[in-house]
């Protein structure tokens, strides 16, 4: 490190190091060196041009990321809401799910909750592996079946467990069209299940509230029967959403559904009932499964 | 420059006004506090784990689980230090589990259609660059670099989010930033076109 407090250091044709001009720039230097080597600094060329580049390289990071906040915002915030509510799980909870075949989804072998996570899978129950490959005319079905418990307050479902007898209805269940590209998908999901989740406990109770969804009686016994066979979360909560609703998605990375979003799955199979996870599979399988949990 | 708080946020005792305040109410089993608290400083994080991590999928993971850590830490959060800092740190900590994540899943190099988009073309390619040159940085360098740069914390305040010496933070900055030069100015073509260095991504430094 240069020694500032040589006063020959501008005779001798010193020059200031890195570390003493990149806290020159920050301006954490002791009164003392910061004059000495600020003197230098305006009497030497290179050190003038070496304090330019590092000077460019923090202005460079200074400079926020920009990125569509508003949904990641909702579904961050309501994750950190429902953890203040459900306390981390036991070790030894039930693994987490698919919502339509009931089978365990392997859990992301991180040896700690991912609270935030997509569940990703590729068929019933099969670990997903993010990758390069590319799933072809996968159909997307997103929709919900939320199994309520009839008659609780509105209010009081997320993050509470449902009392003990509780009925289950079908309530939700949406389209949301259809998609050519990963992006569009991505920002179409995102927006949706952010208002599912603003909104979705409040839709609960009576299968009404400002839930873009409608009731899908057709299919209701089919998707009530698949998450029957989903086993009861930790606590008295049941099983709580599945998407269910065809549409046709051509050339979508499998990674695009790796992405982070609330989710049930524990790594050490443990469920953490924090909100929404996807499941996607190829070719005529569900390709996506969210599930709302309370 | 307290970021977050920019907009006229006096502080006492290390906390902002408006985030001490708001923590009390929390306390009291206030949950739209909590809500409140967070939303506030949900950009500031995103933005930390978004250049910790170079990665909008990857940010948002850190991000979320620094929330859901934030929250359930917030009962022991003893006000000794600016909300704001404390929660850099959970940040900053979220991104580097992330980042770990990130090396044992092998995940195909970022792939550079899924990078942000922004306003024009110009910037557009700054940020690739930034993205890129920032991957190539130890996160260790990277911490300080982006909680300096980007934070506005000072380096005692960095010393503490990362629990290291003054003297080390000063260091790591420097070198970060000496190693970023070239990266920006003149590497980042193949910078670009190169994933991110297992030894970078995973090395520790002083």
């Amino acid at each position: 490190v240069t020694d500032l407090s040589d006063p020959t250091l501008r005779a001798a044709g010193a020059h200031l190091d890195d570390e003493v001009i990149s806290a020159l720039i920050d301006d954490e230097l002791p009164v003392g060196d910061r004059a000495v080597a600020a003197g230098h600094r305006s009497a030497c060329a290179r050190c003038r041009r070496r304090s330019d580049e590092l000077g460019r390289a923090a202005m460079a990071i200074a400079v926020a990321p920009t990125g569509s906040l508003e949904g990641e915002r909702s579904l961050a915030v309501a994750a950190a809401l429902a953890a203040a509510l459900v306390p981390a799980p036991p070790p030894g909870d039930r693994p987490a799910c698919d919502s339509v075949s009931g089978r365990p989804v392997a859990a992301p072998a991180t040896g700690r909750p991912e609270a935030g996570r997509w569940a990703s899978s590729t068929g019933r129950g099969v670990p997903a592996r993010p990758g390069r490959r590319r799933l072809r005319r996968a159909r997307v079905m997103v929709g919900a079946v939320v199994v309520a418990a009839a008659g609780l307050a509105a209010g009081g479902l997320h993050g509470s467990p449902a009392p003990a007898g509780a009925t289950r209805s079908v309530v939700l269940a949406s389209s949301l069209g259809s998609f050519s590209t990963a992006t569009s998908l991505r920002a179409t999901l995102e927006a949706t299940v952010a208002s599912i989740d603003a909104t979705g406990p409040a839709g609960v109770p009576g299968g009404t509230g400002s839930v873009p969804c409608y009731r899908q009686a057709a299919r209701a016994a089919e998707l009530a029967a698949a998450t029957a066979a989903v086993p009861p979360s930790s606590g008295a909560g049941g099983p709580e959403a599945t998407f269910a609703a065809p549409v046709e998605l051509t050339d979508v990375p499998a990674e695009v559904f790796t992405f982070p979003r609330l989710s049930v799955a524990g790594p050490d199979g443990t469920v953490t009932r924090l909100g929404t996870y996807a499941v996607v599979v190829e070719d005529g399988t569900c390709a996506v499964v969210a599930r709302l949990g309370w | 420059v307290d970021q977050v708080t920019a907009g006229g946020a006096a502080t006492v005792a290390g906390v902002s006004d408006e985030d001490l305040a708001l923590i009390r109410l929390v306390r009291a089993g206030d949950r739209r506090a909590l809500e409140a608290l967070l939303h506030r400083h949900y950009p500031r994080l995103w933005a930390v784990c978004r250049q910790m991590t170079g990665h909008d999928a990857d940010a948002s993971d850190a991000t979320q689980n620094a929330m859901i850590a934030i929250v359930r830490g917030l009962p022991g959060f003893d006000g000794r230090s600016r909300f704001a800092t404390w929660a850099y740190r959970v940040a900053v900590n979220a991104s580097l589990d992330e980042i770990r994540r990130r090396t044992r899943r092998a995940t195909d190099p970022l792939d550079e259609t899924t990078l942000p988009v922004v306003a024009g073309a110009d910037q557009g390619i700054e940020r690739v660059q930034v993205d890129a040159a920032l991957r190539r940085l130890p996160p260790d360098y990277r911490a300080a670099v982006v909680l300096r740069d980007l934070c506005g914390l000072d380096y005692a305040e960095i010393a503490e989010v990362l629990e290291i010496p003054p003297g080390t933070v000063r260091s790591r900055i420097s070198r970060g930033r000496a190693a970023l030069v070239p990266l920006l100015d003149g590497e980042q073509a193949g910078a670009r076109s190169r994933p991110a260095g297992a030894a970078t991504e995973a090395g520790g430094r002083r």
